[in-house]
């Protein structure tokens, strides 16, 4: 399209966003996308920057915790089910939508869980999204823990419900607010059961136990816990001993799961067959490709069969967590595949991440406003996929550049004087 | 477009408001104002259509409180001004506490 012969409408608004997009590459916050040139796996060949020749290095940053995303046999399932049931719906499901893998998946889902029923979404963004409006209204209040996932907090934007937080994993606070709001007809304590910033876990034996004291209902996003934490993978509910006692839980399908895309919403019956009629990324929005769909039953077999993939994460998680302390970096402690390697000032973990690219090692650095103000971090997350020979060579990585940079053994105090803050 | 007026009212003697209370003042002047002088009755149509269509419709005169910084911006209503700013203030927390994917 030629801008010369644009009309005013269009110069102005490209100005606009322009000078937006300026200011965001300015100010060092631009998210660039990298090029990945083969499937999702521990190693991968990354074209960084854009027009470079690919690169093969570590991959530390998916949420491939199970290392399934490329797995043969789901691979193999998904071209089954393309084959068997085609490519799209072209329909929501209440339409034309529903075939019966979906509820196969559905029923499958539960028993993992531990539910009493499970409805599907495209997203967990999309489940987040739309099942707060669909259960809640005026006489509600939704209490969630200060750092929920985005999407939670987009949910609760959408429902007429009122809205209050507590501090993060702060029993004594949320017990005010329940006390505070007893007068709704609900109050539900809405919590992730990993939080993706830090990868602590919420204290969900508390949260339920405090729920049932004061009548409330409980929602957990086990996004980045389903399949892997607890025993045997059923997520945070069942590390903490609380499984199939939540009412409301949503994951997605697009990290541990096999990592393409897809959620669900599973609970109580009565809430779930309300999400079916009322949850409008559900009703107005197409139904879950049957290839993910097939894909997703294979991975719920496999992780089903064994719980080999979950406890070789947990080896790799313990074996790094431990190599990085002894190094000296300072790690928000834990026990999740989400390792954060605390830096603190934002251009010190941009130059961390990139130097680290240079020794093949693919990590990014989160910062403002993505994480709070004075934490910049870059974020590892451990898979099933990696060997010990990976997690090695990653660590002898982060040693050099740990060393380059002179923040082994140091306090936040002492990185950020090293920044001149 | 008429011409914007203001009318003056006088504040009683001995009555010295600050801050919140003039604040407070002005809106329920403006309310007072806006719901007694202004033109047209195009609502009062719309409220026989909703009851019409079965809606019980209520309506009257909310707090509003917004919070705005550079680009970001943030607002609430509530039935008191402590609801009102109480909305805004757990949005911004929830907005902006730090998410990662």
């Amino acid at each position: 399209m030629d801008s010369a012969v644009a009309p005013p409408a269009v110069a102005a608004f490209r100005d606009v966003y322009r000078a937006e997009l300026d200011a965001i590459r300015a100010a060092g916050l631009c998210k660039d996308e990298r090029f990945i040139h083969d499937p999702q796996g521990a190693e991968i060949e990354v074209e960084f920057p854009a027009g470079a020749a690919p690169k093969k290095v570590l991959n530390l940053c998916a949420n491939n915790y199970l290392g399934l995303s490329s797995h043969p046999r789901v691979v193999a399932a998904a071209h089954a089910g393309l084959e068997k049931r085609g490519y799209g719906m072209s329909s929501v499901r209440f339409i034309c939508g529903t075939q019966d893998i979906h509820r196969q998946l559905e029923r499958r889902l539960s028993e993992f869980l531990g539910t009493e029923e499970t409805i599907l979404f495209s997203s967990c963004l999309d489940a987040n999204a739309g099942v707060f409006e669909a259960l809640f209204g005026e006489k509600d209040v939704l209490i969630a823990d200060r750092l929920v996932h985005a999407s939670i907090v987009d949910g609760m934007r959408l429902c007429k419900a009122m809205t209050d937080t507590y501090k993060h994993s702060d029993m004594g606070h949320l017990e005010e607010k329940l006390l505070e709001h007893a007068d709704k007809r609900f109050r539900v304590v809405i919590t992730d059961g990993v939080f993706s910033m830090d990868g602590d876990l919420a204290k969900l034996d508390e949260i339920v136990t405090l729920a049932q004291k004061h009548g409330a209902l409980t929602f957990v996003d086990d996004s980045h816990a389903t399949g892997f934490i607890g025993k045997t993978g059923r997520g945070t509910p069942e590390h903490f001993g609380v499984h199939g006692r939540i009412d409301l839980v949503t994951t997605t399908f697009g990290k541990a799961l096999g990592g393409a895309s897809g959620g669900c919403v599973s609970g109580r019956k009565e809430l779930v067959d309300m999400c079916r009629q009322r949850a409008r990324p559900y009703l107005f929005s197409n139904t879950l490709a049957s290839v993910i769909v097939s894909g997703t039953l294979e991975v719920l077999d496999l992780v089903s069969e064994t719980t080999e993939r979950r406890d070789h994460l947990e080896e790799n998680t313990l074996f790094w967590r431990k190599g990085l302390t002894e190094a000296g970096f300072d790690i928000k402690a834990g026990a999740s595949p989400i390792v954060p390697v605390m830096l603190y000032d934002a251009r010190l973990a941009q130059d961390v991440a990139r130097d680290l690219f240079a020794e093949g090692v693919y990590v990014v650095g989160f910062f403002f406003p993505v994480v709070a103000k004075g934490q910049a971090r870059i974020r590892t997350q451990l898979s099933a996929a990696h060997t010990r020979e990976h997690l090695e060579r990653a660590l002898a990585a982060f040693v050099e550049v740990g060393k380059k940079h002179d923040i082994l053994g140091k306090t936040k105090a002492e990185m950020l004087a090293r920044c001149g803050l | 477009m008429q011409p914007r007026r203001i009318l003056e009212v006088p504040i009683p003697d001995g009555v010295d408001p600050k801050g919140d209370d003039l604040e407070l003042l002005k809106a329920v002047f403006q309310a007072l104002t806006a719901l007694r002088v202004s033109q047209g009755r195009d609502w009062l149509a719309k409220v026989k259509e909703l009851e019409g269509d079965g809606w019980t419709v209520r309506w009257g005169l909310t707090w509003r409180a917004e919070a705005k910084r550079g680009e970001e911006y943030e607002e609430a209503t509530g039935k008191t001004l402590d609801e009102a700013l109480n909305g805004v203030a757990q949005m911004v927390v929830a907005e902006y506490a730090g998410h990662v994917p």
